[in-house]
């Protein structure tokens, strides 16, 4: 009895045969995550979430929620990003005469009202640019789908 | 009697000296400077309302843009000059709020313009100062802290350091009101 050679053809088909038996076994792809899950892809292979379809119906019903919602949220975050860049600009020009007063007040080292003003300022300064800042952090949070 | 004589005496010693000390603080223009160089940051400041539209509003606010537009073109420092005056020049309709901010914008851009040629310093203070008096109430909007900061560079320029703090001080307070009211 002799042995065969396997064919190219027969080699490419085992390979498919084995591929599509991974893909679709219990184990594949690992555990399924939900965008408000962990994401860690851990060891727990139950589903995370409670609006994770199983069938077709099911899932073209939440693509549909997920687009209602991100047009509501869009305009949201468009205005909060507006928002942000008024608070930076603000803090960008508040900063810049800060530089200004401060110089003046260099040129004027014993009289307190220039002190006082240089002060003022440097803390408007600061608070300006945290402000800037907050704003800037709490839109990319907001952006970020929840739980990440 | 005696601690009456003594009172009497001091107070003819003291005298001249007072009268000396007054009649310098009075009369010397130094000393009156010291008194006027402390910087004066009060700012007054007050929301701009949108008026209702109306004819006349529109054609001033259009008039407005036009001269801007002409300003943009210009290459010549001299009709930028003209058209802003022009610009000021406008009779201001009734009930147009927005228009005190567009009148600042207008003198703030004079005043840059005029702030190019030395000679034009002094007259950039003369047209900006009354504008922007701490007296005064001033519109809650980015074209003030221009505006105000126009007038501090113009003061840095005129050696007159205590109206540019001032002016630089009322700009930050400005903007810090409304970087507060974008934050509500």
């Amino acid at each position: 009895m002799t042995a065969t050679r396997p064919t190219r053809s027969t080699m490419l088909a085992l390979a498919c045969a084995v591929l599509l038996s991974a893909a679709c076994g219990p184990q594949a792809g690992g555990p399924t995550v939900t965008p408000g899950g962990t994401g860690t892809g851990g060891t727990d292979p139950a589903p995370q979430g409670t609006n994770e379809g199983q069938g077709m119906g099911e899932l073209k019903q939440r693509l549909g929620d997920l687009v209602d919602r991100e047009e509501v949220l869009r305009p949201q975050a468009a205005s909060d990003a507006g928002k942000c860049e008024q608070l930076c600009d603000l803090a960008t020009s508040i900063c810049s005469v800060q530089e200004k007063l401060c110089e003046l007040a260099d040129d004027h080292p014993d009289d307190d009202a220039y002190q006082a003003l240089c002060r003022e300022a440097r803390a408007e300064c600061r608070e300006a640019q945290e402000s800037c800042v907050r704003c800037v952090e709490s839109n990319q949070n907001q952006s970020l789908p929840p739980g990440s | 009697m005696k601690r009456r004589l003594q009172r009497a005496s001091l107070a003819l010693w003291l005298a001249p000296g007072l009268a000396a000390a007054i009649g310098v603080g009075g009369c010397d223009p130094d000393a009156s400077d010291e008194v006027l160089a402390t910087p004066d940051a009060r700012i007054a400041i007050h929301r701009v309302e949108s008026g209702a539209p109306t004819r006349e509003g529109l054609a001033f606010i259009d008039a407005v843009a036009r001269i801007h537009g002409e300003v943009d073109a210009a290459t010549d420092m001299e009709r930028k000059v003209a058209a802003l005056r022009r610009g000021l020049a406008l009779p201001v309709p009734a009930n147009l709020p927005e228009a005190e901010v567009l009148r600042l914008e207008l003198a703030t851009r004079l005043g840059e313009t005029l702030a190019g040629r030395a000679e034009g310093v002094a007259v950039g203070l003369d047209l900006l100062e009354p504008m922007l008096d701490p007296e005064r109430s001033l519109p809650l909007d980015r074209a003030t802290a221009r505006a105000l900061v126009t007038l501090g560079d113009l003061a840095v320029k005129a050696g007159d350091d205590a109206l540019a703090a001032g002016s630089y001080a009322r700009a930050i307070r400005v903007m810090s009101s409304l970087r507060k009211e974008i934050e509500q």
